[in-house]
């Protein structure tokens, strides 16, 4: 990373903010209008969701207060589109926590969709649409291998995703031999930069995969077995539930949702690095554990989850409007993981 | 051994002097009176029994007294003087220990090492003493003396990881008077005993009593605390109902006091096999699994009750679990309806209308943060059978059947909730273990394992689960019970199974006769254990 003068709208050399620079004002409405409307909630989701909602809006108000621009629809557009790519890799790794699992590899593999997507497109001339299909295919198989090692082969999806962590960004350094790739074919880009109703297109996409992923959750049979395996492994089993099945697709839901996320971000930037996926990680796991899913399995939701995104990139978004260096950007994030997590386990 | 009794009498002389009394507390939390104005007293060299349905209070009293929650009204006094246990150290200091159900033991430490784990002896010399060296040797040699000072037989040096769960309880037990205890508060040191283990544990609390020892006893066991205790005190809805002398009053008199109801019986009438019945719903053929199941042969019929009874470790439960496809079959044949079965998961099994009650709930059976609901539905949701959940070729839960289920069976089980959206953690032991039973009940199922369906639930839930069991038989299910106390097989029971390393020993149809009471099937369990061990 290189210093740089943090104006908002300024090229940054981080990648999230980078794939906002050359953005345009829009509208943010659908994501508003979103926020409230999915699924019944319980009770204690409000007080978990309030949990979270309350600094929140704490750092909004004072964002609005003190930075003129923070609430123009630009900088909002911005830090939505900033959490787009976290967002689906975070709505994704939410069901490996749920289930008592962790997935490390979740920003190498985003990186190696990235990178596999740009390979066929630029090196054998691939439509666009095989881009995509190669992009999640890669985090589709990095999922799968995920899910059987840390289920059939028995070993801790911890070890086993530091394992792959290592391999897909092995994969992408020895696809690209260390360089980027970049120029895609144009319908390719437009998944990045285009606009869906008027909202650039990464937003709607990452809303609809919290959609859906929301909806799987709370009202499937499946999401039901999510919540089961992970509250109590040995209960579930006796109800019935194939609880390694249910663990091995966890782990592909998330290894997809990163390949998703691989192709958003090389469309928005028009490039793929074997770096690209690294700075994911931490604040896609970040907005997980703040959006109030449990470590320990069994409880949270993608819901949840979406609103730790919006308080990691309020602060990324925050950090920079205040003209703070933004290599302070990942030790606040750590900071904020570190206390919530002590915030957690005191209110238990 | 003289000088033990004069020790034994002077205790027992100056047993007279009270050492807690509780007057006047009253605790509320949220919208539940816990306690209402309730006195209790421990004296020196008694054992006292505190008694009560889940939810009358005992626990909160408990706290009270170990210094982990504060009345809102009433005064503590210990010998005398009034005092205030801030928190559970202040207590400590005073005198009074808690040993909790779920003990807090090191267990790849050893004996001596858990119980003076805050104040392990140093080797001599100014560095051993300002570095804080372990003196291997004082430790040990300490720790035995004391423990041979308090009669207790625990080697210093095993680990506490290798001892069986009574011992256990007598290191964490000793653990409090090796800090000067005089008052040990023990919840439900037995519960999870097997039988011979609860014998043994009960002398040793004896031996403590005549020490001079104060014991508060809070327990599920009725017969337990009528045989062990001096008084006893019941508590129901936060009010003391009274304090007897145990030698004042009988079991039947204490349910009376527990539940507030004066009815007969606890246990529903025995049935029996119907005589039309032919061919058994369940029935094993010398069946074997790894590790503990070698050879068990019995038949249940539609409408049956049978019991398995036996010791810890006689295989009783790998019976359940082989026939419910948690274990692989290594041997035998599983028949039902006379054709022979293969349940490879307990999917399939459940599939075939088989319903598995496990003996643990809090692992195996519970999940607590999920709702009562879900934790109703979660088994039908899985099946083709019973109750219908879900929608789209069952990809899809439908919340409004879900909630019709889980709410028809919260009504019939009566399980106390002011909603069915609350996770299951918010319940009393009772009533999680009803909502296990109605998620079984929600599979309509043709054959019930019920693996110590009643273990640490309180006589009232107890009498529920008994009708509840002998319901189902009587629409038609067979039934399999394995139960640590033989008064419950005895009384619910149409038939018993005895069961020894593996394999039945004995059979014996309890319709048939009268007067059979639980020390008889506890003399035959024990007498076919040993002929067992002679012939092996």
């Amino acid at each position: 990373m290189m210093r740089r003068e943090s104006s908002p709208g300024e090229r940054d050399s981080s990648v999230m903010t980078a794939a906002i620079a050359s953005d345009e004002p829009r509208s943010h409405e659908a994501s508003t209008r979103s926020r409230f409307k999915i699924a019944r909630l319980s009770l204690r989701d409000w007080i978990r969701r309030a949990g979270v909602l309350l600094p929140l809006a704490l750092i909004w108000i004072y964002l609005a207060v003190d930075v003129d621009v923070f609430l123009t629809t630009y900088n909002l557009n911005n830090l939505l589109l900033q959490g787009a790519v976290i967002g689906v890799l975070a709505f994704g790794t939410t069901f490996a926590l749920l289930t008592e699992q962790i997935d490390l590899s979740i920003g190498a593999v985003a990186g190696t969709s990235a990178v596999g997507a740009a390979y066929v497109l630029v090196n054998y001339g691939w439509p666009w649409y095989m881009g995509v299909v190669a992009g999640v295919g890669v985090g589709f198989l990095f999922g799968v291998a995920n899910g059987i090692f840390s289920t059939a082969f028995g070993i801790p999806s911890f070890i086993t995703t530091l394992a792959t962590l290592g391999i897909a960004s092995g994969i992408s350094y020895n696809l690209t031999g260390g360089e980027s790739l970049y120029n895609f074919p144009e319908k390719f880009q437009d998944i990045g930069q285009g606009h869906i109703f008027g909202v650039r297109s990464p937003i709607v996409i990452a809303l609809g995969v919290l959609v859906v992923l929301q909806f799987v959750l709370k009202r499937t049979r499946f999401g039901m077995s999510v919540y089961s395996v992970g509250d109590n492994a040995s209960a579930a089993g006796l109800a019935g539930i194939r609880t390694m099945r249910i663990k091995a697709y966890a782990m592909i839901i998330s290894g997809t949702c990163a390949g998703i996320a691989g192709v958003l971000l090389a469309a928005q930037l028009n490039t793929a690095n074997p770096g690209f996926g690294a700075a994911t990680l931490l604040p896609a796991i970040a907005a997980v554990v703040i959006g109030g899913t449990a470590l320990t399995g069994g409880v949270g939701s993608v819901f949840g989850t979406a609103l730790g995104v919006l308080v990691i990139v309020t602060l990324q978004n925050g950090l920079d409007l205040k003209g703070v260096n933004p290599f302070w950007k990942e030790p606040v994030i750590g900071a904020v993981i570190l206390s919530v997590a002590v915030l957690d386990r005191r209110r238990r | 051994m003289t000088d033990d009794v004069t020790d034994v009498e002077q205790a027992r002389n100056e047993a007279v002097t009270t050492l807690l009394q509780v007057e006047a507390v009253s605790k509320r939390y949220d919208a539940t009176q816990a306690l209402d104005c309730v006195d209790f007293d421990v004296r020196a060299g008694e054992i006292h029994a505190l008694l009560g349905e889940n939810g009358a209070g005992k626990s909160t009293l408990v706290r009270i007294m170990s210094g982990a929650v504060q009345p809102d009204e009433g005064v503590l006094r210990w010998s005398g003087d009034e005092t205030s246990l801030n928190s559970p150290g202040v207590a400590l200091k005073v005198g009074i220990a808690v040993v909790h159900q779920e003990l807090a033991l090191m267990p790849h430490l050893t004996v001596a090492e858990n119980l003076y784990l805050n104040m392990i002896p140093t080797a001599g010399g100014r560095i051993g003493e300002a570095v804080g060296i372990v003196s291997r040797r004082r430790l040990y040699s300490r720790a035995a003396e004391f423990l041979r000072s308090i009669d207790f037989e625990l080697d210093p040096r095993s680990l506490v990881g290798s001892l069986n769960q009574s011992q256990r309880q007598l290191v964490e037990i000793a653990r409090a008077l090796a800090q000067q205890a005089r008052l040990i508060l023990l919840d439900e040191p037995t519960s999870s005993l097997p039988p011979h283990e609860r014998q043994d544990l009960a002398n040793r609390l004896r031996s403590l009593r005549d020490h001079g020892i104060g014991i508060v006893l809070v327990t599920h066991l009725l017969g337990e605390a009528h045989e062990l205790a001096d008084r006893i005190t019941v508590l129901r809805d936060g009010r003391r109902v009274g304090t007897v002398s145990s030698d004042e009053i009988d079991i039947q008199k204490l349910i009376e006091l527990m539940t507030g109801r004066s009815e007969g019986s606890i246990f529903p009438e025995h049935d029996g096999r119907r005589s039309d019945e032919r061919v058994p719903r369940l029935e094993l053929r010398h069946l074997a699994s790894y590790p503990s199941v070698k050879d068990v042969s019995f038949a249940v019929f539609a409408g049956e009750i049978v019991g398995l009874a036996g010791l810890v470790g006689a295989g009783r439960t790998g019976v359940l679990e082989t026939i419910f496809g948690r274990r692989t079959r290594a041997d035998g044949d599983i028949l039902v309806d006379g054709r022979p079965v293969n349940y490879r998961s307990p999917l399939t099994a459940i599939e075939a209308g088989v319903a598995f009650i496990p003996e643990d709930r809090q692992t195996d059976g519970l999940f607590p943060e999920q709702s009562i609901r879900a934790n109703v539905v979660i088994a039908a949701a899985q099946a083709k059978r019973g109750a219908k959940v879900t929608r789209l070729g069952r990809l899809v839960v439908s919340p409004r059947l879900a909630r019709q289920v889980a709410a028809k069976l919260i009504t019939a089980l009566q399980i106390r909730t002011p909603s069915s959206e609350l996770a299951a953690r918010t319940l009393s032991g009772g009533n999680q273990q009803k909502v296990v039973l109605a998620r079984w009940l929600a599979m309509e199922p043709s054959i019930v394992l019920a693996d110590d369906p009643t273990r640490g639930v309180s006589i009232g839930s107890k009498i529920e689960i008994y009708q509840l069991l002998r319901d189902l038989a009587r629409r038609g299910a067979a039934i399999v019970v394995v139960s640590s106390e033989f008064e419950e097989l005895v009384g619910m029971c149409d038939r018993v199974i005895i069961v020894d390393q593996g394999a039945n020993v004995a059979k014996l149809d309890l319709t048939r006769t009268t007067d059979f009471g639980a020390d008889d099937l506890l003399h035959l369990v024990l007498s076919s254990t040993t002929v067992q061990a002679e012939a092996s």
